[in-house]
């Protein structure tokens, strides 16, 4: 049951962010062709701020709320510190035990933001 | 019913391993086979001019003949690989003008089906020689299409047709004889080319019945160790492939503008072969004749049938495959409706099932026929029984409720 604590379970079944972002001026989609998880990313960055964002996507529980919980995380932060930001970070936020084959699960949203950040430079 | 033979599944007695698709167990006679060549039998092959090397070369090609019998072949037909993946490159590389001509109508056939390592190579020698590449469609009750088959057939040059024997994904079975006897009536031109890998372990094989032109298969997923497989050819094919490893061992000659080649089967295995793992194979195949290939068919007959009620009365199981025990292996697709396929294998292992999650290396199947992104795998061999897959459905039920809570 480690993986599938209430918190990630919430934020699968309920995704904060989740929708478009009209006014987003970087998006980017990646995907796990591996797994055919998908994540659309969309950002509003603002004077290095990320000031909006909001994510869509099909996957599983991992990709989807980590990615949810992700976007909490980085709503009104700095450009910067996402860009440094690990995966490491991340699990922390997600608070639970992966197993290493669900590492890229988690990381497909991260991955997609900074990317996202890096376009948009 | 044959748990006790393989040591990791003593050693792991709450596992269960469905997962035999992508490789089999082992069982103890293939692990001490190796063991013992090693500690007793090591040497190079067909070098050395002392007894412990020409002991060695004896054992390789008694495997060779083992393995040359089991499918009714001859031993200079049998090519030691490293698996199907390289024996289909060897083909798909090795053909030469007289085969597949460059820049021409010429197409090479695959199915929609295929596996990757059946596809990608013929794809990828049909870009570089610049001819059609065609895929044999697959029907809605997860069968090869042979309607389509024949109508490309009569369309087209075909000069490749590159099929599984049995499909790794739905577990269909294709009536090789059948499809073989049409296309050499109705299309003389065109090159057999059959992936065994998942059909080996499962059911008599008779290359000289089926008259196929060539079959591959990996010793991996017959009881046998990695990294070692078979290539077998009809002998006027092997002649004219072009060796695409050259170097130690397969030349007769070598001068400095050019060099002449061995006789077969050497011409084809270029370089210190995979001693070990051909002889470990020998074991697994002397291992498998012992059980009986049709015992082991009937058993897991049994097997599907059971699987197949099960699921039928499992609610939000969606089955990717034929939905029956005919002309079908025990290897089962599905998704559970609201659990993605990832999630569904990963609480399946909390309850120590073995399972596959993914595409299982055929995209192009999942694009075009299934339309899912991934599904579940389970896969059975002859040290499963009906309990494995009563704890299987346990397992969905458990995380169904995961799921809902």
């Amino acid at each position: 049951m480690d993986i599938y604590r209430q918190n990630l379970m919430d934020n699968y079944k309920n995704p904060q962010n989740f929708g478009d972002l009209l006014d987003a001026n970087a998006i980017i989609v990646l995907e796990n062709t591996n797994c055919g998880d998908k994540v659309k990313i969309q950002l509003k960055i603002e004077n290095e701020v990320i000031s909006d964002v909001k994510f869509d996507g099909e996957g599983c529980a991992v990709s989807i709320a980590s990615a949810s919980i992700l976007t909490e995380h980085i709503k009104g932060k700095k450009v910067s510190e996402i860009e440094e930001m690990s995966l490491e970070d991340l699990l922390k936020l997600i608070g639970v035990q992966l197993t290493v084959s669900r590492l890229k699960c988690a990381n497909l949203g991260l991955e997609a933001t900074k990317k996202a950040i890096s376009e948009h430079k | 019913m044959y748990k006790s033979d393989f040591p990791l599944l003593t050693n792991h007695p709450e596992l269960v391993y469905l997962d035999s698709a992508a490789t089999t167990q082992k069982p103890n006679v293939v692990i001490e086979a190796i063991k013992h060549f090693y500690e007793n039998e090591n040497a190079n092959v067909h070098r050395g001019i002392y007894k412990l090397s020409e002991n060695a070369t004896d054992l390789y090609e008694q495997s060779r003949n083992t393995i040359a019998s089991f499918i009714n072949s001859k031993p200079e037909n049998i090519i030691f690989t490293s698996g199907v993946t390289e024996g289909m490159n060897m083909i798909a590389w090795g053909l030469g003008e007289e085969f597949i001509e460059t820049n021409s109508d010429d197409m090479l056939l695959m199915t929609s089906m295929e596996h990757h390592s059946n596809l990608v190579p013929w794809q990828q020698r049909g870009i570089r020689s610049d001819v059609k590449l065609g895929y044999v469609k697959v029907t809605k009750d997860y069968r090869l299409n042979l309607k389509h088959l024949h109508e490309v057939v009569k369309a087209q040059n075909v000069k490749i047709l590159a099929l599984t024997h049995m499909s790794n994904t739905l577990g269909s079975i294709s009536d090789l004889k059948q499809i073989i006897s049409f296309m050499r009536k109705n299309s003389p031109q065109t090159l057999i080319v059959v992936d065994g890998a998942q059909a080996i372990a499962h059911l008599p094989v008779d290359v000289v019945d089926l008259d196929v032109d060539f079959y591959a298969f990996s010793g991996h997923k017959i009881f046998g160790p990695t990294g070692i497989g078979i290539l077998y050819g009809k002998s006027y094919l092997l002649d004219r492939l072009y060796p695409i490893h050259t170097g130690g061992g397969m030349i007769r000659t070598v001068e400095k503008a050019e060099s002449t080649w061995a006789p077969l089967p050497d011409k084809l295995e270029a370089g210190t072969p995979n001693i070990a793992g051909a002889i470990g194979l020998g074991k697994a195949i002397e291992y498998t004749k012992h059980i009986g290939i049709q015992k082991i068919f009937d058993y897991e007959q049994e097997l599907i049938e059971y699987f197949i009620t099960k699921a039928n009365s499992t609610d939000r199981f969606n089955l990717f495959g034929p939905n029956n025990t005919k002309d079908r292996g025990a290897v089962f697709s599905f998704e559970v409706d609201g659990i993605h396929a990832h999630d569904l294998a990963q609480l399946l292992d909390e309850k120590n099932i073995a399972v596959r999650a993914g595409h299982h290396c055929t995209q192009i199947l999942m694009k075009e026929v299934l339309q899912v992104p991934a599904t579940v795998r389970a896969s059975f061999s002859i040290y499963n029984d009906k309990h494995d897959i009563d704890m299987l459905f346990e397992g969905i039920d458990y995380a169904k409720t995961v799921f809902s809570s």
